[in-house]
């Protein structure tokens, strides 16, 4: 296919155009229609439950409900989302959340990766199966037993931070703790599926990399620094740029455990929480979309800037 | 893997050149490893050992790390109280339904893209690919509404049908599995006069079963943990998945009604234990399945 539809495209040019359809025409003709059938049943659910929801969403997106019926307001959702201290509170939560857990998640993964790399098969099996075993469980139900490792008057935290005199803390009632405390649990069970990429990337990185570097003299440090990160880089932003997307979209753990509270402006409310909030709970469909819009243009751009971030470091 | 004996010793060399070669730091290295994955398991463990303890066991402060007086009390009012087996027999018919449609035509679209050749194949495949970073709350609120429309709402129709068929995420992982099949084979199947459905069905899904399983486990695991959809698109309580109705009596118990504290921990434990099963068992899928997920291209 790749071959055939390369020579349709350069035995014809922009002014031949009788000729470009032929081309097409009689790459069709040589197609296997059955290809057509097979993806058929993908591309209809994707046509149906994909793009057209996402104009349906960016219709829904100028219109607000009056009375039952949805009327055309133009870009007044999308002033009042952006006017609203609410939306610029969640984006800041959600930031702080995001950054946090990516980037110190992912230098715990990575140090963790270092040291269980280069241990034997069953050891490097065992260590992986146990950071990645939190990842298999309903976050729901993560949420839930953290809400009682969290419980201000019995919880388990309160114990061990006593243990080094700190008094007990709220930690999801307090304004000043109950991010932090979501970023925590977030980090301490999110570690496994950066860990075995990274022992995998590991595992490509040829060994006659650190024998010279060795022979030049260099530290174990050093080897860690200047070869293995170096050549992990792909693999970094691939974790970077998904775990930024994923972690971006909280919901689970702030509606079980926070609701996007406590205080005002609430500490915990994040983007997915309040899309949610402004469509299911305040009914206000159109601002919700045009929210939700807001939010998928914040994660194209910082994952093309991500992408650029780390293109140009390669350069050197 | 003759390097995995001989670089721990290198190291410690490097670093210590005097002592034996870092007998000390690889220790160390246990340690930390060990500390950070009782770190990681220890809600799992909390979650467990709480699901058996009476409810005057969540009183006392500082709590007690080992059993107190275990029973299985927790699970007997629980599956009394609540409609707790109807939830788990909706999420497990919405869940194998669902990795069953999956498998099927995400495979079938895999295939298609891995190694039949027709018009459009490249422009659609990376179409459907520049989808994948479309957050699901941009889809969720007009999903919501076209089920409602639909009069769908509290209905098995609205948990199952949206995104039946895996989605592209489930095609591209199964492209990426048939890609590394012979193509030879198929020719000669085609030569046979085998038809293309039955090349489908005869060589090629026979050849990709640890695709399927890794396939399988993934969206099985991620319809069993799935919530935002069943929560909108479910009202009365008989229809609820486990992962909602958990969710939902908590917020009916009230957070500061530690009495039944036991319970809640009881039915998490039923809704983790399946999970926590699945991964013990099919492992070796589940560490697969992380990284060829992640090859790009």
């Amino acid at each position: 296919m790749a071959r055939l539809s390369s020579t349709a495209t350069n035995s014809t040019s922009r002014r031949a155009n009788p000729n470009w359809l032929a081309g097409l025409a009689y790459v069709f003709k040589k197609s296997n229609k059955w290809g057509y059938v097979f993806i058929a049943p993908l591309v209809l659910d994707f046509l149906v439950f994909t793009v057209y929801m996402v104009f349906y969403a960016v219709q829904l997106s100028f219109q607000e409900m009056q009375a039952g019926q949805f009327v055309w307001i133009g870009l007044n959702n999308y002033t009042q989302v952006l006017q609203n201290p609410l939306t610029w509170n969640a984006m800041r939560n959600t930031f702080i959340y995001t950054l946090s857990v990516v980037v110190l998640g992912l230098g715990a993964a990575l140090v963790l990766s270092e040291l269980i790399f280069r241990r034997g098969t069953r050891t490097q099996v065992f260590y992986k199966s146990a950071f990645y075993l939190p990842a298999v469980v309903s976050s729901i139900v993560v949420a839930l037993v953290w809400t009682w490792i969290f419980n201000p008057f019995f919880g388990i935290l309160n114990a061990v931070t006593g243990i080094f005199g700190i008094p007990k803390q709220n930690w999801l009632g307090n304004p000043d703790l109950a991010l932090a405390s979501l970023i925590l649990m977030a980090i301490i069970g999110g570690g496994g599926s950066s860990i075995v990429l990274l022992t995998a990337s590991m595992g490509g990185i040829p060994t006659e990399l650190y024998d010279a570097a060795k022979i030049d003299g260099a530290s174990e440090w050093t080897r860690f620094t200047r070869v293995t990160v170096p050549l992990l880089r792909p693999t970094l932003l691939y974790l970077f740029v998904t775990g930024f997307i994923g972690n971006f979209q909280v919901f689970e753990q702030v509606y079980v455990m926070t609701s996007g509270g406590p205080g005002f402006p609430p500490a915990t409310d994040t983007v997915g929480f309040r899309i949610y909030d402004m469509a299911f709970r305040s009914v206000q469909f159109g601002g919700a979309a045009a929210l939700s819009l807001l939010l998928f243009l914040v994660i194209l751009v910082f994952s093309v800037f991500q992408f650029r971030l780390f293109a140009a470091e390669l350069e050197y | 893997m003759a390097q995995a004996t001989i670089r721990p010793a290198r190291r410690g060399r490097a670093l210590n050149p005097q002592a034996r070669p870092g007998n000390w730091l690889t220790i160390l290295v246990y340690v930390i490893l060990t500390a950070w994955a009782m770190l990681a398991l220890f809600p799992i463990y909390w979650m467990f050992k709480n699901s058996f303890e009476p409810a005057m066991a969540f009183t006392v402060f500082p709590p007690n790390l080992l059993p107190f007086n275990p029973s299985l009390d927790n699970y007997k009012l629980l599956l009394s109280r609540t409609p707790m087996a109807r939830w788990g027999f909706n999420t497990t018919l919405v869940s194998v339904t669902r990795t069953l449609g999956a498998i099927f035509f995400g495979a079938l679209a895999g295939y298609a893209f891995a190694k039949l050749k027709f018009l459009g194949r490249e422009v659609i495949f990376w179409a459907l690919m520049s989808t994948l970073m479309i957050p699901s709350f941009i889809t969720i609120i007009p999903q919501y509404q076209v089920v409602r429309a639909l009069g769908w709402i509290d209905s098995y129709a609205a948990l199952i049908v949206p995104g039946l068929t895996g989605g592209v995420w489930a095609m591209f992982l199964m492209r990426q599995f048939v890609k590394t099949l012979p193509t030879e084979l198929i020719e000669a199947a085609r030569i046979d006069g085998a038809s293309e459905f039955g090349i489908f069905v005869r060589i090629i899904l026979p050849l990709m079963k640890p695709g399927l399983a890794v396939l399988g486990i993934f969206t099985f695991m991620g319809n069993w943990n799935n919530f935002l959809w069943p929560l909108l698109v479910t009202s009365s309580i008989n229809m609820r998945v486990l992962s909602v109705g958990m969710a939902l009596i908590r917020g009916g118990i009230g957070e500061a009604n530690i009495l039944v504290m036991g319970q809640v921990m009881a039915g998490s434990t039923l809704v983790a234990i399946p999970m926590i099963v699945v991964f013990l068992v099919f492992q070796r899928y589940f560490l697969q399945g992380i990284t060829i997920g992640a090859i790009k291209g």
